[in-house]
């Protein structure tokens, strides 16, 4: 009779979502890869492809979204900044910084809301 | 009259009993009882059709207009709606506009600077969400993102992709660039059903 959801099937926690993007960048890009202009359209492809296939492999009820933006490192700032406007309770956003490789920037944005 | 309603109260109430057995008592509180529930309910239908001209939607049952103070709990009738109407989606060229405005209001004359352009990128975001919002685009929720970068002759390459309902949610994107920097900025609305 009880048909309630559990909190835990109906929130997402920054600490499944870490993981699971820390294994797509460095399966990618981890470990010293140096940036290739012709081919990092085909790493951020992977890398927001496997993110988002094990997302949904959470199968919770959210809506995603996945940003990377991969950068080559010359010097040069980068500067990232995110507004929402959305539930505080029940939405959330997580960034990760590739900081282990010396040739590029990889930073990877996943926003889940809730349904 | 007068007699015609003395002898209606005498009469007997339900047929179980041949003489006045004292049963009128009864049913003349009964009356009394539909009377006072018809006058409340008069009164219900009055302050109900007055606060949905008030507020445009009807009451639900339980709130009355007397009961409420300070702390008011509204309770909203079911739209029985299952997607926005075609006027309230959110609408990209829209978006685009107003992020293209505000990024040349804003960055038309910026250099590169570490902590100033921090505060831009914040900044930019903020200001592109409060003109987003005055779109009173109902029930859909916003994620914004942007980047600036320094322009040093380096390659950047930024992506997005969605997992969400293509029929009602959408993204709005646009790319600025000048000598000293460079700045993206998306915009995502999400429909909350």
């Amino acid at each position: 009779m009880d048909d309630f959801q559990q909190p835990e099937e109906t929130t997402i926690s920054p600490e499944e979502v870490t993981v699971i993007v820390k294994d797509a960048v460095d399966s990618v890009v981890g470990g010293n890869v140096q940036y290739d202009h012709l081919r990092v359209g085909q790493w951020i492809n992977n890398i927001i492809e496997t993110s988002m296939k094990k997302l949904t492999a959470l199968n919770k009820p959210f809506k995603f979204v996945v940003t990377c933006i991969i950068m080559k490192k010359t010097g040069a700032g980068l500067h990232t900044a995110s507004s929402t406007h959305w539930d505080i309770t029940a939405d959330n956003l997580y960034c990760h910084k590739e900081e282990s490789n010396k040739y590029l920037y990889c930073i990877t944005t996943v926003y889940w809301t809730a349904l | 009259e007068r007699s015609r309603k003395r002898t209606h109260q005498r009469r007997l109430c339900c047929g179980c009993c041949d003489s006045d057995c004292g049963h009128v008592t009864l049913r003349r509180r009964r009356r009394a009882r539909r009377r006072r529930r018809r006058r409340t309910r008069r009164r219900r239908r009055r302050s109900d059709l007055a606060c949905q001209q008030e507020q445009g939607r009807k009451r639900t049952r339980g709130t009355r207009m007397s009961e409420r103070k300070d702390n008011i709990i509204e309770l909203w009738e079911a739209t029985y709606r299952m997607e926005p109407s075609k006027l309230e989606r959110f609408m990209p060229h829209q978006v685009n506009a107003i992020i293209k405005e505000a990024m040349q209001e804003l960055l038309a004359d910026a250099q590169w600077d570490g902590q100033g352009c921090q505060q831009l990128s914040q900044k930019l975001c903020r200001v592109v969400k409060e003109r987003v919002k005055q779109l009173h685009i109902p029930r859909y929720k916003l994620v914004l993102q942007s980047v600036i970068g320094q322009v040093k002759g380096q390659g950047a390459y930024v992506a997005s992709r969605c997992l969400w309902d293509t029929a009602t949610d959408n993204y709005a994107s646009y790319s600025f660039k000048n000598q000293s920097i460079f700045c993206t900025l998306m915009v995502f609305g999400l429909y909350l059903e």
